[in-house]
């Protein structure tokens, strides 16, 4: 009886349970997945009469509590970096039964397999994982808008500490494989080759076809993603050009439309983003407020746009979004240019949201804090677009047509995100 | 266009690497299949690919530059090379096992061992000193990252 792994796959199920109890289905139904992705090893032993050594199948039940636990807590979105721990933890696990059922391979068939080979595959197999996994993630946001992966440096920091997770495991790995004893080390190869022999009598047989339907699928891929953003939407009609702007709340009769999400004054920050509808924990919408409607920037003459943003810093047990930007180039509600600015993720990045999805124009690192106050501007003029704060350039892109529209603030928050005053200026700078 | 430089710089280099590794693998007698083989080679291109990205990353923050311009463009440079790795890797296989003669493969075998003695008897010897290099690298590397436009203890703005 392996009572280290029934017991986490038990605490799995009664998570399941809780979640059911405190009225969360969607956290209860992770946990169930959770628990019988954990009996994977169960399964095989079961498919191939072997029995997978106990320190493995303990290795692979605890990975897998670690991250449908997380999933189900949503304890991504309420500790910034757990996600830099869960990851690579996962990674370091695949990195380390690699190398163990490699050692065992070898030892049981008496290969000759140098350890550096061992290794390397290991660390390789396991870095591997986790370039997949962001390539799921990019995948899921680019056709789903999932908001998986948050910036440049979020996807580039998640790589890092991947890579740092699988180089200890293997390390690790190689160090305590000796203790294994002789017969778990026997039983590890013969599960790599179980494990082995369905792929390699795929690729032996049907190597082509393999290769035709993994290109296919790429191929339809590329062609699906440029095909969903086609479509940019024409300018509405009846639009008048739009003047110089000075807005500073809700109460200003026809300065501001709601387009969406839930927008409140607020005596002391202006107006505010708020969730009314409490979401959980990352499942937080954004919110666009359109100033001056019925009128269009940027379509012959140059022009400034600025205005100040509060993120609110909220409770540990609200969430972690911190986001607000300025809308441009508005055609709809799903689809314009938007220049936003992230306490959580420290950047500064110009976004295009087609049909609600957004492309990334550019992003650059910009520490900034909650519960700050910040002054964004963009400026269409001479051919390009400049993003900046406090009054700082940051960036540069060449503009173009499509950013010609409407413009409104922009957040996502899970406290709120609030706008004191916003500014718009028409014509060339001084 | 610059994906498709991706792609085309990284083929040649998974090919020579398989190359050498089947090589390697029959004139050491090493017990890797050809599909174990050209997975490797894929892996260290994949691999090559990522440090590429890395360092376009550490630049960026570290020292200003803008090569890195949005998470779309390293994602989609790291499938372009993931896709040329692959590539390689079949090619690679394709070659050794179909197409060169015993003599060229015999040569290539001597080469990828001539090649891999050196890093391995370092390996050997040294395999603790540059584990404990390797992490002070990344370590740096990581608290650098982390002050990067954020004030150093006793040096003001990092």
């Amino acid at each position: 009886m392996r009572w280290e792994s029934w017991l986490v796959r038990l605490a799995l199920a009664g998570l399941a349970v809780f979640q059911v109890l405190t009225g969360n289905p969607p956290g209860a139904l992770v946990a169930v997945e959770g628990a019988v992705v954990a009996l994977i090893p169960r399964a095989i032993k079961r498919l191939s009469s072997i029995e997978i050594p106990r320190s493995m199948e303990a290795l692979f039940v605890a990975g897998i509590a670690l991250q449908f636990t997380s999933e189900s807590l949503k304890l991504f979105e309420l500790f910034t970096y757990w996600d830099k721990i869960v990851h690579p933890t996962l990674v370091a696990l695949t990195a380390w039964l690699s190398a163990w059922l490699l050692l065992g391979y070898r030892d049981a068939f008496h290969k000759r397999l140098p350890v550096h080979l061992i290794a390397t595959l290991g660390l390789l197999l396991g870095i591997a994982v986790g370039v997949t996994w962001e390539y799921v993630e990019f995948a899921s946001d680019w056709f789903g808008d999932a908001d998986l992966q948050k910036s440049n440096a979020d996807t580039m920091t998640d790589l890092i500490s991947n890579d740092i997770g699988a180089f200890v495991a293997v390390l690790l790995s190689l160090r305590l494989y000796r203790y294994l004893r002789l017969d778990e080390r026997t039983r590890a190869g013969e599960l790599a080759r179980w494990l082995s022999q369905g792929i390699r009598r795929v690729v032996d047989r049907h190597g082509r076809l393999v290769g035709i339907l993994a290109t296919t699928l790429l191929a339809v891929s590329v062609i699906g993603g440029w095909a969903i953003d086609r479509g940019w939407p024409p300018l509405p009609e009846g639009l008048t050009h739009g003047g110089p702007l000075a807005w500073r709340g809700l109460d200003q009769a026809g300065a501001a439309t709601v387009l969406l999400g839930d927008w409140v004054p607020d005596a002391e920050r202006g107006t505010c983003r708020v969730n009314l509808e409490k979401p959980k924990p990352g499942s937080e919408k954004p919110g666009l407020l359109q100033l001056a409607p019925g009128h269009v920037y940027g379509l012959n003459e140059p022009f400034r746009f600025e205005a100040r943003v509060y993120e609110q810093r909220p409770e540990q047990s609200e969430g972690t979004q911190m986001v607000g930007g300025l809308a441009f180039g508005m055609r709809d509600p799903n689809d314009y240019f938007l220049l936003e600015q992230s306490a959580l993720h420290d950047i500064l990045r110009l976004d295009r949201i087609v049909h609600n999805r957004r492309r990334d124009v550019k992003e650059r690192l910009v520490r900034t804090h909650g519960n700050e106050w910040h002054t964004l501007h963009v400026r269409v003029e001479s051919g390009l677009v400049w993003a900046g704060v406090d009054g700082q350039d940051v960036f540069a892109v060449p503009s173009e047509p499509d950013m010609a529209g409407g413009i409104g603030l922009w957040a996502r928050a899970a406290a709120a995100t609030c706008f004191s005053e916003a500014q718009v200026t028409v014509g060339q700078a001084q | 266009m610059d994906k498709l430089v991706h792609v085309a710089l990284i083929v040649p280099l998974v090919l020579a690497l398989g190359l050498l590794l089947l090589g390697g693998r029959d004139r050491a007698r090493v017990d890797l299949s050809d599909q174990l083989a050209a997975l490797l080679a894929m892996l260290v291109g994949m691999l090559v690919a990522m440090l590429v990205e890395f360092a376009e990353f550490v630049s960026d923050w570290l020292f200003g530059t803008q090569v890195q311009p949005t998470n779309t463009d390293t994602l989609l440079d790291l499938l372009a090379s993931s896709v040329g790795a692959a590539l390689g890797g079949v090619l690679a296989t394709t070659t050794y096992c179909q197409w060169l003669p015993a003599t060229q493969r015999e040569r290539l075998g001597a080469l990828g061992v001539w090649l891999s003695d050196g890093p391995s008897r370092v390996l050997d010897k040294h395999g603790f000193a540059i584990s404990l290099a390797l992490t002070g690298m990344v370590a740096i590397t990581v608290v650098a990252l982390w002050f990067a436009g954020r004030p150093v203890p006793g040096f003001g703005n990092g």
